[in-house]
């Protein structure tokens, strides 16, 4: 094919190659061109099949998106002397969706960092079952938590032992697919190493694995406590206690306790702010200042 | 005694070494010389078994070392010092625990885990970093030191093992002179005082003359040269290294020799 469209045999080799290097641009710019077309056509069709499946309608809608928050904000500020009372008496519920969070992270990266070793090529114990390993957290991360949580509510009743589980569940799905790709960029020449004086599959795990990823573990580590304090926090809204169960409660139309909903709403992001400063430094620490 | 008889090894459809047979008398320094691929650190990886042979047996102290596994095996290891010609400790603990690594075989899991050494331990450690002049470095995380101090740290673990057999893949790569013709000083030293087997792997022909007590020359995997340095003439070398099948790049410096012999 590529021969025919090549003119003529009189093209000198630099000519030729000037020649075969700006058809491939000019195909190549031709294809970009009509992704382009596809994907914003499939965009435009997108919009307009889900716009008319939706009940109100989106343009109409749009001008309203900012009435709820607007209600909250000025009943917050009308009873803006009940704040501080408010944001103390969210703080049970606060450290109860915190205490959930931290011990499923902790619970999940346990369970997460032995399925990444039990699942990585050149590290895995038994390396027929790698691939079992794998699944597992593929099925673990392909279950939201909020299913996990409604499931265990059911079952065990409401309370902050069905969240944690849940969270966990999920966390260890994560970070058994996160720390088994740092475990892919281990240099395993010190694994051989250990192997040499006689160590068996823990301790070269443990003494030549762990402390070339135990920095980025810890890193990826304190990020999930983020994502799971917002986890905890929407999980109180199915009933699993914490403060999302507050705000479920203060939000809801007509009771006049929207101050109380601000409160919680404050309450909550001075929380993830912290969490993420504090984890966003130790992170620093641990990639740049380590030496 | 470590006796090899008919080992060989490959991978896939490619023999690595075959046919290899010989016997090495405890407390002999032995130097492998070859090209690049003739199949020395194949054989060293055999002898330590961090590789399984296809074929023959190694056998030392009457006990053939190629049938081992589990416990045993391990054991095996931890009397064979093995020290990769790349560097092979683990750069973020420091040179101490690296050292101490070398005694694990002797200690419960749970006490090597938690790092938890007795100062007897701790000492015999020290002492072996102190005997390759690296006891400054004690504390510092293996990653920083130079190449050299690298490789003395590994024979400092080695030392630790109280080895019955020492073997080392290209101890010199990536070494100046001075700094090669000491780590060669320290294994022969080890060699001497400690009466332990040394079987070291070189690319340099000059270095195994100046250190070892035996020459095995080997291309293609197979032995073709078993004898004492001064057996070790031009026509050997150009044997062992070729120089009528085109000698490449790598074999640059064996060239030279070949010319000088």
């Amino acid at each position: 094919m590529t021969d025919m469209t090549r003119p003529a045999h009189d093209l000198t080799g630099l000519d030729a190659i000037r020649h075969d290097y700006l058809r491939m641009t000019r195909q190549r710019q031709l294809y970009t061109g009509v992704l382009i077309l596809v994907f914003i056509v499939l965009m435009v069709a997108g919009f307009d099949t889900a716009d008319s499946r939706n009940a109100g309608g989106f343009w109409e809608g749009l001008n309203q998106i900012f009435d709820f928050p607007a209600d909250v904000i000025s009943e917050a500020i009308e009873k803006a002397a009940n704040l501080p009372g408010h944001i103390m008496g969210a703080l049970p519920a606060l450290i109860e969706t915190i205490n959930i969070a931290a011990v499923a992270t902790l619970i999940g990266c346990g369970f997460g960092t032995l399925f990444a070793v039990l699942g990585t090529r050149g590290l895995a114990l038994w390396p027929a079952l790698i691939p079992v390993f794998r699944r597992i957290t593929d099925i673990l991360r392909a279950i939201p938590e909020v299913v996990i949580a409604l499931v265990l509510i059911f079952v065990m009743g409401g309370g902050p032992v069905p969240a944690m589980v849940a969270i966990a569940l999920h966390t260890a799905g994560a970070m058994g697919k996160l720390f088994s790709e740092v475990n892919e960029n281990v240099d395993l020449r010190p694994v051989e190493g250990l192997a040499s004086v006689g160590a068996n599959w823990s301790l070269r795990i443990w003494l030549g694995v762990f402390p070339q990823v135990l920095p980025n573990y810890l890193s990826y580590g304190l990020m999930r406590l983020e994502v799971n304090i917002r986890a905890s926090a929407i999980l109180g809204f199915v009933g699993a206690g914490g403060i999302g169960y507050e705000l479920r409660n203060a939000m809801t139309f007509g009771q006049g306790r929207f101050d109380e909903a601000a409160a919680i709403f404050i309450v909550l992001f001075v929380t993830i702010v912290v969490v993420d400063q504090i984890s966003s430094a130790v992170r620093h620490k641990l990639t740049h200042g380590g030496q | 005694m470590l006796r090899i008889e008919k080992l060989g090894r490959r991978f896939g459809r490619n023999t690595a070494v075959s046919a290899i047979s010989m016997d090495i008398p405890k407390g002999q320094m032995v130097g492998i010389i070859g090209p690049s691929g003739s199949g020395k650190s194949t054989l060293l990886r055999l002898v330590s078994r961090l590789i399984d042979p296809t074929e023959g047996r190694i056998l030392h102290a009457d006990v053939d070392v190629a049938q081992l596994n589990g416990r045993d095996l391990r054991q095996w290891r931890a009397d064979c010092a093995m020290m990769a010609a790349q560097f092979n400790l683990v750069g973020q603990l420091n040179a101490t625990t690296n050292v101490l690594s070398g005694l694990l075989a002797g200690m419960p899991h749970w006490r090597t885990k938690a790092r938890i050494f007795t100062p007897r331990e701790r000492a015999l450690a020290l002492q072996s970093l102190d005997r390759v002049g690296m006891a400054h470095a004690a504390r510092q995380r293996v990653a920083v030191l130079s190449q050299a101090g690298q490789k003395r740290v590994a024979i400092a673990r080695a030392l630790a093992q109280k080895p019955k057999v020492l073997l080392a893949d290209d101890p010199v790569a990536q070494l100046d002179q001075t700094q090669a013709a000491d780590v060669m000083a320290a294994l022969r030293a080890i060699n001497r005082q400690d009466g332990v087997t040394v079987i070291c792997a070189l690319a340099d022909p000059q270095m195994a003359k100046a250190s070892c007590d035996r020459i095995i020359g080997m291309r293609d995997g197979r032995v073709v040269f078993d004898g004492t340095p001064d057996q070790l003439g031009r026509a050997q070398l150009c044997d062992i290294f070729g120089r009528d099948a085109g000698v490449t790049f790598d074999d640059a410096s064996a060239l030279a020799m070949v010319n000088a012999a």
